[in-house]
């Protein structure tokens, strides 16, 4: 690497620097600019494939990914309430490698050296960058609840990070005695997917409705209140009635602490005893943004018209791991991110236009077969945060109908996503 | 579901080019060539419905471009107040809802005007539904002054701001579409533009489209709908 960048070079060099802009490889004498994205989730392989793709070869695009096979979040529920199979929720890379160039890494990112411009692999290798993408997702405060631990996560698996977490949540749930309780503990705020554990509530329950009847299950949140709340409630009270308890954190008086061995969960209303649980704990940015220094306690702050590091202009976060609200921590508002993300990248290597900065989000959630529900909005980029545009809900009481075309337009845009990240 | 559809359209591509006989068949098509020959099952609906270039609406609406149009879209035709309302709450026909809706019509959209009993033979209801959906005649019969969104058509388009643009679609509309999400590659911009307005004005409901096309002006409409024109559908 030369010391200086295009963008500084070009700024001294006058005139002279224009005819480099077709051909900068040639006139510097070293390579194309150099794009490394660590992480290969909704945010990651977007970005790396917008970047590869729409700069038609002019960026070197190396995408970092310890996992050959990535298995999504979002549908993992669909997984657990026996929709999908498990196979079905997994996409590999090779599609990102052989149609648009990326060079696909499979090791894990260990740190970053801001000012050499270089993440360290695990290996030991260190790959240089111009502009670096964060896209690591989340890691687990697993201290955050008394009792809890990476140990305990076998026993009340939290099963946030799809993959053999959920496997291991569903083979609990269907070894779970006749007339047994499921105690589900949601995470505090901010934390990824917000509906996501109430969905995961109504497959747990789609599941023992037919398997054990008599089972209960009881949701300990850590929260006052939830999304969807009013939809999932009556769905609930529609296909499942009399066994989904919910207490929330305003009546439970808050988590005390957990035994992972025997499944108590003590609150300071009651202690609950389950015969299966999943507990998920606060959450953080994945440690390789505060390894690049970019967080600012949990999350990473973002510039909302370019998702760079409010920390560091070459650095970009995306998805979870960055403090993106109005928007909510979710796969699709990653994959909506990269893309403006991609978008300003671009211009700032190859002097691409770039356009204005505009994000969108929908979450889909399944209560039970052929009733699905939704939640969306748009948004722009503000000074300091980014801002809702406009936005839309489900409704109670909307027909079936509507309902059943709510869920397919879901596995529709599954479809979708699957192929904006890995096609 | 989805690879079945694919399989069809795949299978769709190869036999189009060598087929001019469509023409002849039943004496329904303009001798373009462009259209498959029907399956049997659709002589049940010559009666009522015609597809092709010169297809005119009958005693049933006429049948091009099924794919392509809003639900209960085309000029001239009076459709049943239950037929509107359904197609309030779905934006085009599917795999799914044509198949439902041709099962037993009066049952699945109860106070249809089709007056068709229905087809019980599933194999005769997908080879019937998938020839419509994906083969029969695309080009829809509507012309411009019966179009929304005028202004927006005569913007000048940029093809780069529409390929940025293009992003916030595709996270859901994937090349050669799916179940419940309709392709939009390939799609005459002037239908682009008609769809998209509609969803402007709320005409059709879908909350993620109202809300999506609620914030594009027409510099965006237009940039989009030329984009996607310019892409081959699969």
């Amino acid at each position: 690497m030369t010391k200086f960048n295009r963008r500084g070079f070009l700024a001294t060099s006058g005139g002279a620097a224009v005819a480099t802009l077709a051909m900068p490889a040639i006139s510097f004498g070293q390579a194309k600019p150099k794009v490394v994205v660590v992480g290969g989730g909704a945010g990651g392989a977007t970005a790396a494939r917008y970047l590869a793709k729409d700069s038609k070869g002019a960026i070197d695009v190396t995408l970092i990914e310890a996992s050959k096979r990535y298995y999504t979040c979002f549908f993992s529920n669909l997984y657990l309430g026996g929709f999908r199979d498990y196979e079905s929720i997994g996409h590999g890379y090779d599609r990102l490698a052989v149609n648009h160039g990326v060079n696909v890494i499979h090791d894990w990112a260990s740190g970053v050296d801001s000012a050499a411009k270089t993440v360290t692999l695990a290996s030991g290798t260190k790959v240089p960058y111009d502009r670096l993408v964060l896209s690591p997702g989340i890691d687990m405060k697993y201290d955050s609840v008394e009792g809890y631990s990476v140990e305990a996560q076998d026993s009340m698996p939290h099963g946030w990070k799809s993959g053999s977490q959920v496997q291991l949540i569903k083979a609990q749930v269907e070894a779970m005695k006749e007339g047994g309780t499921f105690v589900m503990v949601p995470p505090p705020n901010p934390y990824r997917c917000p509906p996501g554990p109430y969905e995961r509530v109504s497959m747990i329950a789609h599941i023992l409705k037919k398997k054990n009847p008599k089972a209960k299950i009881i949701v300990l949140d850590q929260k006052p209140k939830f999304s969807k709340q009013g939809l999932f409630m009556e769905g609930w009270q529609n296909h499942y009635p009399g066994m989904i308890e919910w207490i929330g954190s305003d009546t439970h008086g808050g988590i005390k602490n957990v035994n992972p061995e025997t499944l108590e969960i003590e609150t300071d209303f009651d202690t609950f005893k389950a015969d299966a649980a999943s507990l998920v704990p606060a959450q953080k940015a994945g440690t390789i943004t505060a390894a690049a220094g970019v967080t600012d306690g949990d999350w990473a702050p973002i510039v909302p018209a370019t998702m760079a590091s409010k920390a560091d202009e070459n650095i970009h976060v995306l998805g979870d791991a960055s403090v993106a609200s109005a928007m909510p921590k979710s796969g699709f508002s990653a994959n909506s991110q990269a893309k403006v993300a991609a978008n300003a990248i671009r211009g700032a290597l190859t002097d691409s236009k770039v356009f204005p900065a505009r994000f969108s989000n929908t979450c889909w959630s399944l209560i039970d077969t052929d009733d699905g529900v939704k939640v969306g909005a748009n948004y722009k980029a503000g000074e300091e945060k980014i801002e809702v545009v406009d936005k839309f809900i489900s409704k109670t009481g909307e027909d079936s109908a509507l309902r059943k075309a709510t869920y397919e337009e879901s596995e529709g845009w599954y479809a979708g996503i699957a192929a904006d990240m890995f096609s | 579901m989805k690879s079945w559809g694919g399989t069809i359209r795949k299978s769709s591509k190869t036999v189009l080019l060598s087929t001019v006989v469509a023409g002849i068949f039943l004496g329904l098509f303009a001798s373009n060539g462009l259209a498959l020959a029907p399956p049997k099952s659709f002589k049940k609906c010559v009666a009522c419905h015609q597809v092709g270039e010169d297809a005119k609406n009958t005693v049933g609406p006429q049948l091009n471009a099924l794919e392509e149009r809003p639900i209960g879209s085309v000029p001239g035709y009076k459709y049943s107040k239950a037929l509107k309302k359904f197609a309030q709450e779905n934006d085009i026909w599917t795999v799914n809802t044509l198949g439902e809706f041709l099962k037993k019509p009066r049952k699945y959209i109860r106070g249809t005007k089709m007056s068709f009993a229905g087809l019980k033979k599933e194999s005769e209801r997908t080879e019937l539904v998938n020839w419509l959906l994906h083969t029969a005649e695309k080009k829809a019969d509507t012309s411009a002054d019966q179009l929304l969104g005028a202004s927006a058509a005569a913007q000048q388009a940029d093809p780069e701001y529409g390929q940025y643009l293009s992003g916030e679609c595709v996270t859901c509309h994937r090349p050669g579409g799916a179940e419940g999400i309709p392709n939009i590659n390939g799609w005459e911009s002037r239908n682009f533009i008609h769809v998209l307005y509609e969803y402007k004005q709320e005409v059709r409901k879908n909350p993620v489209m109202v809300t999506v096309a609620k914030r594009l002006g027409d510099e965006e409409i237009a940039a989009l709908a030329a984009y996607f024109a310019s892409i081959e559908a699969e």
